[in-house]
């Protein structure tokens, strides 16, 4: 589903803060990685950043997600589609978790409806 | 004399591998004409894009009749015009077009709208996600430059009453010079084509007079500033004096 | 063709277009070299080792440190609310020249002007090279009033007008920005575009400094929209009330 066109480019995004360009990652605790699996309640595929609402299942009924992502322009750069992500997929999030609020991630890693895979460790070389 | 003509074929062969090689500078060809400078629109064309003088489908009269200015136009967003609102009701505020053999690019003075038309002969990117300026890929026809553009969003409309258009916009602009009253004019003639919405293409023509002494304002700064203050207001907080960035310099 | 003409062909040919690009340059002195292109900042420098975009600074006025101390502490306990995604507003110069990943730069040059469009913000910069002064009493602006000229093949821009402050290095009125842009070749010989920006504000720091930053070119690439109010225009169009994370809804 995702085409690789940058992969063998030399785009290297140093810090997370420079590479969201201007919202800040320090409240994401770069120690952690929590992977979740849920439903698409509400896509953002926009600039300044992206973001997902996603309803996750657990044993204490169920949360909602808060995904953030970078830019659509960049996204789309990277091979993305405007309906990469619909409301109402099943998708797997593997990010960094927000140091206050568990329930908040910067995406790492996305596992779409179709199965396919997204990391930004792609475009991390 | 057959080894004078591959000699001659040869030169101007390496002629060419110089320039195109390496840092190599500019090579200044002349175009068949030169739109660099700063325009202003001489008027909004609003009488050709009276809904009673389009004959729009149902489909149209529905969003026009639905189209709501607060929800619907992105420019109280601080989003852009869009092509070819941007052409047809920007006036009096100015456009600044850079030209070089190979792209003509278009600066709008409004809300970022810049816009850019390769003349470089390439294909249309695959797919074309629909964008708020287009794809814009340009040719010459003697002096006139014919311009087509497609991958136009939906959301953005043709003029501020709210006449709308599908995806599936295509609108093509013959763009020439003309010279009268002692005065340089940009002519773009443009036809709309979007049946889904209009029976018929549009029609419409748009003049600009040359204003090289013009300034350019900073796109969207000032509709970002508006809507920056009217964000604190709404959240009762003041900053001293203008926020540049957030935070400001202490 | 006879074999044995080839090489009095070649000969008369490369003879021929010697001729022919010394007329042409007579002809026409173009600039002496062409920085049109979409370039992406990259922030590895020529050596293949981590640019330093952001220098180590000299100490700052300590009024002016004193007043960004306390900056700092305000931003850095709420970082939400000092976010630029907040208010969308443009970079200032030259933070624009400065970012190091992922949003490319268009430059466009022509005979007299350098037009540069960023990806990020739509910023345009215009960067005269007819030999212009900078008009008198401008009224400072992001990207400031930008005049060139060329040494060699080195382009010499000064940079003054620029809007007073940005966040993450502070400046005044009297800023006035020199850049060096060249081309440079990396490790392995392909070209790198090099802006090297000289900063001198005598109102905010006790010694001018320099930071660095590359760009590779990327012909493959062309520049994206990012309107950055795309987020508050997204929902209102769907009518969903969900919370934007960097907005105040």
């Amino acid at each position: 589903m995702l085409s690789r066109p940058f992969a063998a480019l030399s785009m290297l995004l140093v810090a997370a803060g420079s590479a969201l360009a201007h919202h800040s990652t320090a409240n994401f605790d770069s120690d952690k990685t929590t992977t979740v699996t849920g439903i698409v309640s509400y896509v953002s595929f926009t600039n300044p950043h992206s973001f997902f609402d996603m309803d996750v299942a657990g044993a204490d009924g169920t949360k909602q997600y808060k995904v953030f992502a970078t830019s659509k322009v960049a996204l789309l750069r990277y091979g993305w589609r405007p309906d990469s992500v619909k409301p109402g997929d099943r998708i797997t999030i593997e990010g960094r978790p927000d140091r206050t609020d568990s329930t908040q991630l910067y995406m790492l890693r996305i596992t779409f409806a179709d199965g396919s895979v997204w990391s930004r460790d792609e475009i991390l070389q | 004399m057959p080894q004078l003509r591959m000699a001659l074929v040869l030169a101007l062969a390496f002629c060419g591998l110089t320039s195109a090689t390496g840092p190599a500078a500019a090579a200044p060809t002349a175009a068949p004409a030169d739109f660099t400078g700063i325009w202003v629109p001489a008027e909004r064309p609003t009488d050709t894009l009276a809904p009673d003088k389009l004959r729009m489908t149902d489909r149209a009269h529905a969003a026009l009749a639905a189209f709501d200015p607060r929800q619907h136009d992105s420019t109280r967003f601080c989003m852009p015009y869009g092509t070819p609102r941007n052409t047809l009701a920007t006036a009096p505020y100015p456009i600044e077009i850079v030209q070089r053999p190979e792209r003509l690019t278009l600066i709008f003075d409004r809300l970022g709208d810049v816009r850019r038309v390769f003349l470089d002969g390439r294909a249309r990117p695959d797919p074309l996600w629909p964008t708020w300026l287009g794809h814009s890929l340009g040719h010459w026809e003697g002096k006139t430059l014919v311009i087509e553009t497609l991958g136009l969003t939906k959301e953005s409309i043709l003029n501020d009453a709210g006449l709308p258009h599908t995806d599936d916009l295509r609108v093509v602009e013959r763009l020439r010079l003309e010279s009268r009253d002692g005065t340089q004019w940009l002519v773009d003639e443009i036809t709309l084509t979007d049946p889904a919405m209009y029976e018929q293409p549009i029609k419409v023509v748009q003049r600009f007079r040359r204003a090289d002494g013009a300034t350019m304002s900073e796109g969207s700064v000032t509709c970002l500033l508006d809507q920056w203050r009217q964000d604190l207001e709404r959240r009762n907080q003041t900053l001293a004096g203008e926020p540049a960035e957030k935070g400001a310099r202490p | 063709m006879i074999r044995g003409a080839v090489v009095p062909t070649l000969k008369a040919a490369l003879a021929l277009s010697a001729v022919l690009m010394s007329a042409l340059a007579a002809a026409a002195p173009s600039p002496p070299v062409d920085f049109t292109g979409v370039w992406m900042p990259t922030a590895l420098g020529p050596d293949g080792n981590r640019n330093r975009t952001w220098p180590a600074m000299p100490p700052m006025l300590p009024a002016v440190q004193k007043a960004y101390d306390e900056y700092r502490v305000r931003a850095d306990a709420d970082p939400e609310e000092y976010d630029n995604a907040r208010s969308c507003l443009p970079y200032i110069m030259p933070r624009p020249m400065l970012v190091v990943a992922q949003y490319p730069l268009e430059i466009q040059q022509t005979s007299d002007r350098l037009t540069m469009i960023f990806e990020l913000h739509n910023d345009v910069r215009r960067i005269y090279l007819d030999g212009r002064t900078p008009p008198s009493g401008l009224r400072p602006t992001w990207m400031g009033y930008s005049v060139g000229h060329w040494e060699g093949d080195t382009l010499i821009v000064r940079t003054t007008s620029v809007r007073d402050g940005t966040v993450d290095q502070p400046h005044g009125p009297r800023l006035t920005l020199t850049e060096r842009f060249r081309l440079v070749r990396d490790k392995d010989g392909q070209t790198m575009l090099e802006d090297e920006i000289t900063v001198d504000d005598p109102a905010t720091y006790t010694a001018p400094f320099t930071a660095r930053n590359y760009f590779r070119q990327r012909p493959g690439v062309e520049i994206g929209e990012y309107f950055c109010s795309e987020d508050l225009w997204q929902q209102n169009l769907s009518g969903n009330t969900t919370k934007i994370p960097w907005r105040n809804n």
